[in-house]
């Protein structure tokens, strides 16, 4: 499927967001942003991710550096949920013998 | 329809101050909010809960009425046999050769119909502004073994509207598949959201599964264990012949190349069957068995 780009400025309109804190989600590099023609654009396969950005600072008021643990502490929920299903799949298996 | 205690939803006490209110829902809605208990549908139905009450004890006008209705809401009972009613989204689904089970869940933040009995239906968007994306559908399909033998086609019907999907086969128990841009409708110009699939498989085969590799136990008769034969096997792809060896240990597993499950996404790619005999010994023998077994015995240099 087509991956259209949205304009750095576009981003804060969109979302309501102050310019500073969308380059701040920049510098942290929470987010990857794609760097041309003097701006930046997002991925719109990003979206997800900058939408759980801006819930978790807006909603839960967590900073940037608790919103970097907390993603980096998702993702490794994740893989690990990952795991642990293979393992219940495995372990169903032996079980069913 | 029950009442809710929303001071016990949020842990408080009936005289709680606004401060206290505030704190008490923050604290929970930072353990429960909905980004940080992905796919956790406990969670997010605690975060509406919490938000409920929320909407209703942050607001003294809310807080008000509650505290003076709210758990006598029963006197109106008959208004409510009178045709107050909230429907719950029916979800079914066909594919080719018939139905199957599937369950969906909307991501949506309405009220329960308590809040809306007290204050009717609530326009507040407390968490709805950050939005642009649509919302991500989640939904449970259900599969037998042999459904998912050959990627299938399959029709399936989302809040009404028909999708067709193609799942490939081989799909694991538990797995979860996106497909992009089927959930809900983008808000003002924005992208669709997602649609993710997990996938139950209901083993309806007498094999046990292990990726693509499928093994099964077979009964073998004494006679085919020793002298060998050939046995009539049903694998999951229809029935094969089998050579049996001569001499077949109890416990011994054979390989059936490529009798086993499809591998996922990639095509033309099976595991193996593997075959365990468990070898069965005659029971009720006559006296002429007897005899036959012993003479046999004495043959081995057996001793009673």
């Amino acid at each position: 499927m087509n991956n259209k780009l949205l304009k750095f400025e576009e981003i804060c309109n969109i979302y309501n967001i102050e310019p500073s804190f969308l380059k701040e989600i920049y510098n942290f590099e929470i987010i990857t942003f794609i760097e041309e023609e003097n701006t930046l654009w997002l991925e719109e396969d990003m979206i997800d991710k900058l939408e759980k950005v801006i819930r978790l600072h807006k909603e839960l008021g967590v900073n940037l550096e608790g919103i970097d643990i907390i993603i980096n502490l998702l993702e490794k929920i994740e893989k690990l949920e990952e795991e642990l299903l293979e393992v219940k799949r495995k372990l169903a298996f032996f079980e069913e013998l | 329809m029950k009442f809710i205690d929303y001071y016990k939803v949020l842990g408080i006490n009936r005289d709680a101050t606004q401060e206290e209110i505030k704190k008490a829902y923050r604290k929970l809605a930072r353990k429960y909010h909905p980004d940080v208990n992905p796919n956790n549908k406990d969670a997010k139905v605690k975060f509406q809960e919490i938000n409920e009450a929320y909407e209703v004890l942050s607001d003294p006008e809310k807080r008000k009425k509650y505290d003076k209705y709210g758990e006598n809401w029963k006197n109106a009972d008959a208004y409510e046999k009178a045709g107050f009613y909230q429907g719950n989204a029916g979800f079914k689904t066909e594919d080719f050769n018939g139905f199957e089970g599937f369950s969906y869940s909307y991501e949506n933040q309405d009220f329960s119909d308590f809040f809306e009995f007290l204050f009717g239906k609530s326009d507040t968007q407390r968490f709805k502004n950050i939005k642009f994306k649509g919302e991500d559908f989640h939904a449970q399909l259900e599969l037998t073994l042999t459904d998912i033998y050959k990627t299938k086609k399959h029709v399936i019907d989302v809040n009404g509207k028909k999708i067709r999907i193609t799942i490939p086969a081989g799909v694991e128990d538990g797995q979860t598949i996106k497909i992009k841009g089927y959930g809900g409708k983008g808000i003002n110009g924005g992208p669709n959201g997602d649609l993710y699939i997990t996938f139950r498989i209901i083993n309806n085969t007498p094999f046990k599964r292990k990726g693509s590799d499928l093994y099964l136990n077979y009964d073998l008769d004494l006679y085919t264990a020793i002298l060998g034969g050939e046995i009539v096997l049903n694998t999951i792809d229809g029935k094969i012949k089998l050579k049996i060896k001569p001499e077949t240990q109890n416990g011994s597993t054979v390989r059936i190349k490529g009798k086993g499950m499809p591998v996922y996404k990639q095509e033309g790619k099976y595991g193996n069957l593997y075959i365990t005999f468990n070898i069965k010994i005659p029971e009720n023998l006559s006296e002429e068995e007897k005899e036959l077994f012993k003479k046999l015995a004495k043959i081995r240099g057996h001793k009673f």
